[in-house]
């Protein structure tokens, strides 16, 4: 990491408040009166509710603002209204009832109004003028003929049968033809469409049959590249590393562990101590009797039957070393040949 | 950059109160009004809001503890008051200020541990890392301030100084009364230092 070319900040970050109040802390210390020296931040706060009007301009004194978005008018304030109209129309009508001169009279807020001490009898004479009128036109007793259409019963309207003339006959006839011709010809198109779909499908079977007639290129290519690909793997199975037995690969190991190498570097004690790990029976049995006087920490003992085994020169020099007190040579222990020695 | 002389303006401006808005004014300009005793609490004022927190800052990162530098600060500003009527203006505000802050640290430190040797590393700072108040959780920064806590404290001057502070080598040859020369080998050293120890860290 390279400080020079990465800038690293200092971690330590003390907060606005903190810091008014160590300013705070050093003023009162320094006996001077306390003031806010950082300025708190102003966030421009937007007002959270949406109905309230917001002032967009002010040009010759009359400000423009939103419409404020009213509340829904509850059914109790509708009531309300309604009731202060009936007030104000009932204050007017009592108003104008007191008023004897005019029957009919233009009032100004709601239009014609009746006084309602004569609307009865208005009503009455009006309604008989106009009865009187009727019957004199129609020569009838109104009054008792529409009391006896009241009284009658209700008759189910019977709806009549619709005659027809030939040439009327004749006409139908010839609709309901057209109307047949034209189902049979859209009935025909569909046959021929259907027909068509069906036509269509043998060629693609046509087409088929002649791409299958000819050379199977495809085909004929995966089938070399199969080969290619067997005899890869035999060659390589065969000639290029011939996969062997697990006891083959088990007395080849042995093998190359029991074989000797010739030491580059002259080995040193601890490769020594690792040799003692492979138990090498092969040795000749001189070279054995050196091996173990090496190896063995203890004094290595030996039985007849090793030394039997060893060459002339090996005895002497056995014998030689339990002198020394190098070996010990536990011959007396067992029944053996005698031992020449060289002289 | 000359500074202007406290006395060829202090005079003329004694005699005038007007309210001057001293935020706009630069720190060579804000020294002419030291003297003022009208202006003077605006004046300390304003020092307050210009470097209190790079004073605590600062004290923070030689201290690294929040409680030492708190106490840093505070003394650092007391000093300064003190101090406002003496002040020539031979030396720029900052590293005037600095040099305040950096003594009062080295007196903070002297307090805790007798026979405190500055030419050695003080590494028992790393323990204040572990407080946790006004530190950000950034990983190199932390392991920055460890690492810090491993030099000898003169290196770690010179680093907070010229890494964080930006000072320039002027300056810190000012505020710590050593050659230029000095001052660049031990940044030098102390940078070398500081990112063997954070590769290691790594």
């Amino acid at each position: 990491m390279n400080l020079e070319t990465k800038k690293v900040k200092s971690p330590f970050k003390p907060d606005s408040k903190y810091m008014s109040d160590l300013a705070a802390q050093v003023q009162s210390k320094v006996g001077i009166e306390k003031k806010e020296v950082f300025r708190k931040d102003k966030s421009v706060k937007i007002p959270s509710k949406r109905n309230e009007s917001l002032q967009l301009s002010v040009e010759f004194g009359f400000p423009l603002t939103t419409e404020k978005s009213k509340p829904e008018s509850k059914v109790e304030d509708l009531i309300i209204e309604e009731s202060k109209e009936e007030a104000v129309l009932k204050a007017s009508v009592q108003e104008i009832i007191e008023v004897t001169k005019p029957v009919f009279e233009d009032f100004p807020h709601s239009g014609l109004v009746l006084r309602r001490e004569d609307l009865p009898q208005i009503e009455e004479a009006k309604i008989e003028e106009a009865i009187e009128d009727i019957e004199s036109e129609a020569g009838k007793d109104i009054v008792q003929e529409t009391i006896n259409e009241l009284a009658a019963p209700i008759e189910n309207e019977i709806v009549e049968e619709i005659e027809y003339d030939s040439i009327e006959l004749d006409l139908l006839h010839e609709e309901m033809e057209k109307r047949q011709q034209s189902e049979v010809s859209t009935q025909e198109v569909y046959d021929t469409l259907a027909n068509r779909s069906e036509s269509s499908q043998p060629v693609e079977k046509n087409t088929q049959e002649k791409k299958s007639l000819s050379i199977p290129w495809a085909s004929i290519f995966g089938a070399v590249a199969s080969l290619v690909a067997v005899a890869a793997a035999w060659f390589v199975w065969t000639v290029i590393q011939k996969p062997m037995a697990i006891d083959d690969w088990a007395d080849q190991n042995v093998v190359a562990a029991n074989t000797p190498e010739n030491p580059i570097v002259n080995s040193t004690k601890e490769e020594k101590n690792t040799s003692k790990e492979f138990q090498v029976p092969s040795l000749d049995t001189d070279v054995g009797l050196v091996y173990d006087l090496i190896v063995d920490d203890d004094l290595p003992i030996h039985k007849n039957i090793e030394f039997q085994e060893l060459s002339e020169q090996g005895r002497i020099s056995s014998v030689e070393l339990e002198k020394e007190g190098l070996m010990v040579l536990e011959l007396e222990d067992v029944i053996f040949d005698e031992i020449v020695l060289a002289p | 950059m000359s500074l202007p002389k406290r006395s060829e303006s202090s005079n003329s401006m004694r005699n005038h109160a007007v309210s001057i808005n001293f935020e706009k004014l630069d720190d060579a300009h804000l020294i002419q009004y030291f003297e003022n005793s009208q202006y003077v609490e605006d004046v300390f004022r304003e020092l307050l809001r210009r470097f209190q927190e790079p004073v605590y800052i600062y004290t923070r990162n030689m201290l690294s503890s929040h409680d030492d530098a708190d106490d840093a600060t505070q003394n650092t500003f007391i000093k300064v008051w003190k101090g406002l009527s003496s002040f020539r203006g031979e030396s720029k505000l900052k590293t005037w200020i600095y040099r305040i802050a950096s003594n009062e640290c080295i007196n903070l430190l002297r307090k805790k541990k007798k026979n405190i040797d500055f030419d050695e590393a003080l590494p028992e700072l790393s323990d204040y890392l572990l407080d946790s108040q006004y530190i950000s959780s950034d990983d190199i920064e932390m392991k920055l301030q460890k690492a810090m806590c491993y030099l000898p404290y003169k290196q770690k001057l010179v680093f907070v100084l010229r890494y964080f502070e930006d000072l320039s080598y002027d300056d810190i040859s000012e505020l710590t009364q050593t050659s230029v020369g000095a001052l660049k080998s031990s940044y030098h050293h102390a940078v070398k230092k500081l990112e063997i120890y954070l590769n290691v860290l790594r």
